[in-house]
């Protein structure tokens, strides 16, 4: 029996959708705002990021899609291109994906034809709890869980490589820390959560459960690393800092942790959906009589699915 | 053995249906048969005279008379922790079923209170899941008090002893027809109690003990029988004596004490029917109690838990047998169900010492530029619990008899579904300073505000499977093999509650990460697979009977406490153990000659760990905690004729009992010693009454009966020492 996708109407801060007609018509419709990539291929592989929108009209009984892509902005030009309807099928994590070699033409030239189309899109399963993120300074926004989210790739004309990506990823993987005597710690409970101001090219990264020792007792719930800079390449991007001090929430109140220093801190996508990352840094501990350092290196993704569990994760 | 019930009027021609006897209206006769050594099962069981003897009036004071069946006594009255052939529980349900005069008691809170006139003691050991239900996975408990219909009169026991002990015990017994009796039982205890708080001077372990129990049988017909037992026990106890490993003492500066109001009831109709035996057996238990502890046990201030609650119980069994062999085939068949509902109210109070050194300090060592301090040095962590749960189950068993060989197989339908409302609530607040260097200045001052309520379900179903096989041999001996799958229920773990508390606190304060409540305390259902094999002899015309029995258990899901992966500190609940337990009981008793009797026991466990993994330690190839390897009971009783006409008889009695050795922890770090204790009495009997002389721990062995941490700090209960006192006893 196929699965049912129903892309649901959500009320979250970041995303606008709608749900039009009867879930007993299964049809929906639901437009989706996120960044786009897009990169200029050639010799300068110039990159830039801006805000687009995707409408998607979903037919359940059939199992079939299209989407609607608009503020695509293209060099000088902005514009939308419809995709023909196409059938989707389901991901491991109940991600709903489609495939589109020929998706339209952009502002319907066509000379700029829109081809590769690789669409999925996710629930979000890998968000900061809610009894956590409700302390959280106001700038610093966090998605809700189960928000639609659609990640995809496609190429228009000859020029442009266009790829989506989430602006507030939480990525959770495996962190291994070793100290300066080479003694190993591995947490699978480490998450780097990136809170972007993608228009002043400006990061908040958030580490949630921050732990760099056996030794170091309790985990620090979120450690804030603030004003780090985020750098968009044809590859992916690149968040990244040095001499940081952290900071961590107690009650509502953000309060430095001089006796934390993060002297160097560098997260890289990895993977061409960007939903893949690792990052490298170095933290030195004052805490007590002899100073402590620590290098950290992790690898994960934010789209994690637990396979044959039944729900993402 | 109880002595047979005189029959009542003749039959006359109308009366078609057998009578009712007073034998057949103990659960353990309508679920099994009487005589428990014909059965393929190692049960022990202990007449009145037998606990007279042994000054026993709790189920604590079978612990190790019954081989590999150890009750440690510690804390309160609340702690029942009930440990047969390695399997047990420190909390939560319980491993052994316990029911009085049919009432079975659900919660295991209340097994220890003090029972007057207790007329036998059945002791199944190994799974009895299939007839008996959840929480009988190490074996059953069955106590009948005395009934009216057999004796009629007023029964009074006094006791005065070391400790500042004393009991009154009054029974009226009177049967207003020859159809219908009535019983009212009264008792009293105090006690002054063995343990002095070093802290404050005062004996930690009084109490005061008022039992009050009414109980009526009536014969309806000739082939309907009715037995009603009202009993109220309502206790003030102190309790918890630990002492503080490091300095030997026993000192702290909080209050503890635990209070109890129970009332039980239990109506039980059995109907002899032309083809069929019909029993109903309905329940009522009431309970409201108050445990508040000095939580650290420590002279200074850190925590106090107080743990409130009401619960009421109501169960139903309904049992079918049939009257009738049809050819080699007899069966029984049942439906039980059970509804409990408990509120409980279980805050706990953060003291000056506690903020300081829990709190402040770790967070403080974290960030010390930043420094908190509390803005008062107390506040409460409310929790507020609704828990209720409910059950059915349909069971059968059927038996087969081939002259000298008996088969049976039952099973048993068991769904049960557990529920929990919480409400966890606190307000408080901290003020975090900046220290810069030359003074310190207020940062912030952070109020903190937790009012989380939430909805949790679980369900559970399981299959209970038993085999049997016997072999009669002559003399009324037999050998079998029995193997049983045995259940504890599975369900919500309220005192895990404050970790989740604590955990939500720190978080608030940067430090610790938030884990869901349901993953922590709640706790599936524990199962495990006992094979065994057992003999019951009867040798020289009955002057000796020794059993013998061979155990194997496998036991899965075992419910423990954990670190979750990746924390050095916070436990969850889980199902993550699994461990076997193999071993071996004797039981004897032998009358060498007409005046002695020898009665031995001796219980063997060899309970380990097969793979456990705490988060942070692997315990495979541990001994099992809290689990005696040895248990042993050798009683010598001498009587013999007085030589006056007012004293009957006089009998002597020396007894020894032996536990251990018993490792205290996973990490089989800490451990006691197999310790023994020397008990003997003297008994006076007359025509109408009887004077006892008795000691307990004559030598005064010094030993440990329980050991736990709590932050960090080990400590241990000391055993009760030595005891002397003299027991009246008079029927008339």
């Amino acid at each position: 029996m196929k699965k049912r996708f129903f892309i649901a109407a959500l009320a979250a801060p970041v995303i606008m959708s709608s749900c039009l007609g009867d879930p007993a018509d299964s049809t929906s419709k639901a437009t989706l705002p996120i960044y786009n990539h897009v990169t200029r291929t050639g010799a300068d592989g110039e990159t830039k990021v801006e805000k687009g929108e995707y409408t998607f009209n979903q037919n359940i009984t059939k199992a079939t899609i299209d989407m609607t892509a608009s503020l695509l902005r293209l060099g000088e030009q902005t514009g939308s291109f419809i995709t023909p309807t196409q059938s989707y099928s389901a991901g491991k994590g109940y991600e709903l994906i489609f495939k589109c070699q020929e998706a339209g033409n952009f502002n319907n030239d066509a000379s700029m034809p829109v081809t590769g189309l690789d669409c999925a899109i996710y629930n979000l399963y890998n968000t900061v709890p809610e009894t956590v993120s409700s302390t959280f300074p106001k700038d610093v926004a966090v998605p809700q869980q189960y928000m639609s989210l659609p990640i995809m790739r496609y190429s228009v004309g000859q020029d442009y490589k266009v790829r989506t990506f989430f602006q507030y990823p939480l990525y959770t993987g495996t962190t291994v820390t070793t100290d300066d005597v080479n003694v190993r710690y591995e947490s699978k409970k480490m998450g780097y959560y990136i809170s972007m101001d993608i228009p002043k090219r400006k990061a908040t990264v958030v580490i949630l459960n921050a732990k760099f020792s056996d030794k170091m007792g309790k985990e620090l719930t979120a450690l804030f690393l603030r004003n780090l800079d985020i750098k968009f390449t044809p590859s992916g991007y690149e968040v990244s800092g040095a001499g940081i001090t952290p900071s961590i929430m107690m009650g509502t109140k953000e309060t430095p942790v001089p006796t934390f220093e993060i002297s160097s801190f560098q997260l890289t996508t990895v993977s061409e959906d960007m939903t893949t990352a690792t990052a490298v840094y170095d933290v030195v501990n004052r805490m007590g009589e002899t100073e402590k350092r620590y290098k950290g290196q992790f690898s994960g993704k934010y789209t994690y699915v637990a396979e044959n569990t039944g729900k993402p994760n | 053995m109880p002595a047979a019930y005189a029959a009542g009027p003749a039959a006359t021609p109308s009366d078609s249906l057998p009578s009712v006897t007073l034998e057949e209206l103990s659960v353990t006769a309508v679920k099994q048969r009487s005589i428990l050594r014909e059965q393929p099962v190692a049960a022990t069981l202990l007449t009145g005279a037998q606990l007279d003897e042994l000054n026993v009036v709790t189920i604590k004071g079978i612990s190790d008379v019954v081989p590999n069946f150890y009750i440690p006594d510690y804390g309160s009255r609340i702690t029942s922790t009930i440990y047969v052939r390695g399997l047990g529980a420190r909390m939560d349900q319980p491993a052994v079923g316990l029911s009085v005069d049919n009432v079975p008691f659900l919660n295991k809170d209340c097994y220890d209170f003090d029972i007057a006139d207790i007329v036998s003691v059945d002791m199944l050991r190994g799974p009895q899941s299939t007839l008996y239900g959840r929480n009988t996975m190490g074996g059953q408990i069955n106590v009948t008090t005395l009934s009216p219909m057999r004796y009629q009169g007023w029964r009074l026991n006094t006791e005065i002893g070391t400790g500042g002990n004393f009991k009154l015990s009054t029974g009226w017994y009177h049967k207003f027809h020859p159809d219908f009796a009535f019983a009212a039982v009264g008792s009293f205890t105090a006690s002054r109690g063995f343990f002095t708080n070093e802290y404050n001077g005062r004996k930690i372990d009084r109490e005061r003990l008022v039992n009050l129990r009414l109980k009526q049988d009536w014969r309806v017909t000739r082939s309907t029988y009715l037995q009603n037992a009202l009993s109220a026990n309502f206790l003030r106890q102190g309790g918890y004596p630990y002492e503080f490993k490091e300095t030997g003492q026993i000192s702290y500066n909080d209050t503890c004490f635990y209070h109890r109001l129970m009332l039980n009831d239990g109506l039980t109709v059995r109907h002899n029917g032309e083809k069929v035996y019909l029993t109903s057996i309905t329940s009522w238990q009431y309970i409201d109690d108050n445990m508040t502890l000095d939580q650290d046990f420590l002279p200074e201030p850190y925590f106090t838990l107080t743990q409130k609650k009401r619960e009421h119980a109501f169960t139903e069994d309904f049992v079918v047998k049939g009257r009738e062999a049809v050819g080699p085939w007899t069966w029984l068949a049942g439906a039980f169900a059970f509804y409990k509902h408990l509120d409980m109210h279980a805050p706990v109070t953060f003291l000056d010492s506690g903020i300081r050194e829990l709190i402040e300090n770790h967070v403080n060592q974290a960030n010390p530029l930043y420094p908190i301090r509390w803005n008062s040095r107390d506040f409460k962590l409310n929790s507020d619990f609704t828990i209720p749960t409910w059950g059915l189950a349909v069971y059968h068993e059927s038996k087969l008899d081939f002259d000298r060989w008996r088969f049976s197989a039952g099973l048993r339908l068991d769904y049960e579904r557990a529920s929990m409302n919480y409400h966890s609530h606190c307000d408080t607040g901290y003020t975090i300073y900046h220290d810069y260097g030359s003074g310190e200045e207020t940062y912030a001052n952070v109020p903190i505000k937790i009012d989380d309520r939430g909805d949790l379900k679980r369900d559970f179903l399981t299959l209970l499977p038993k085999f049997t096989a016997m072999y009669e041999l002559d003399n009324g001996s037999n050998i079998y093999v029995n193997i049983a799958k045995g259940y504890k229920a599975g369900g919500y773990n309220t005192q895990m509650f404050s970790d989740v508390l604590q955990q939500r606190l720190m978080t608030m304060m940067g430090v610790g990460s938030r884990y869901e409540v349901e993953d922590i305390v709640a706790y599936k259902p524990e199962s495990s697979w006992n094979y065994e094999a057992g003999a019951h002899f009867n040798f020289a015309g009955g002057k000796l009977m020794l059993d013998l029995a061979a155990f194997y258990i496998d036991c899965r899901n075992q419910q423990l406490t954990m670190f979750p992966d990746g924390t050095t500190t916070g436990r969850i609940m889980t199902n993550a153990g699994k461990t076997r337990s193999l071993g071996a009981e004797v039981t004897m008793l032998v009358k060498p000659f007409n005046r002695m009797t020898i009665n031995a026991s001796y219980g063997y466990t060899n309970a380990k760990f097969r793979d456990f993994f705490n988060g942070k330690e692997q315990f495979k190839g541990n001994w099992l905690p809290y689990v005696p390897k040895n248990t042993v009971f050798l009683q010598g009783l001498y009587s013999f004729p007085g030589d006056t006409p007012w004293l009957k008889l006089i009998t002597f009695d020396v007894n020894l009992r032996a536990t251990g050795d018993i490792c205290w922890n996973e990490q089989n770090t800490e451990r006691q010693d197999m310790y023994l204790l020397l008990g003997a009495a003297a008994t006076f009997t007359c025509s109408r009454c009887e004077f006892q002389l008795w000691g307990r721990n004559l030598t005064a062995t010094q030993y440990k009966t329980f050991y736990f941490l709590s932050m960090g700090n080990a400590f241990f209960q000391r055993g009760v020492p030595r005891q002397i006192g003299l027991t009246f006893r008079m029927n008339f």
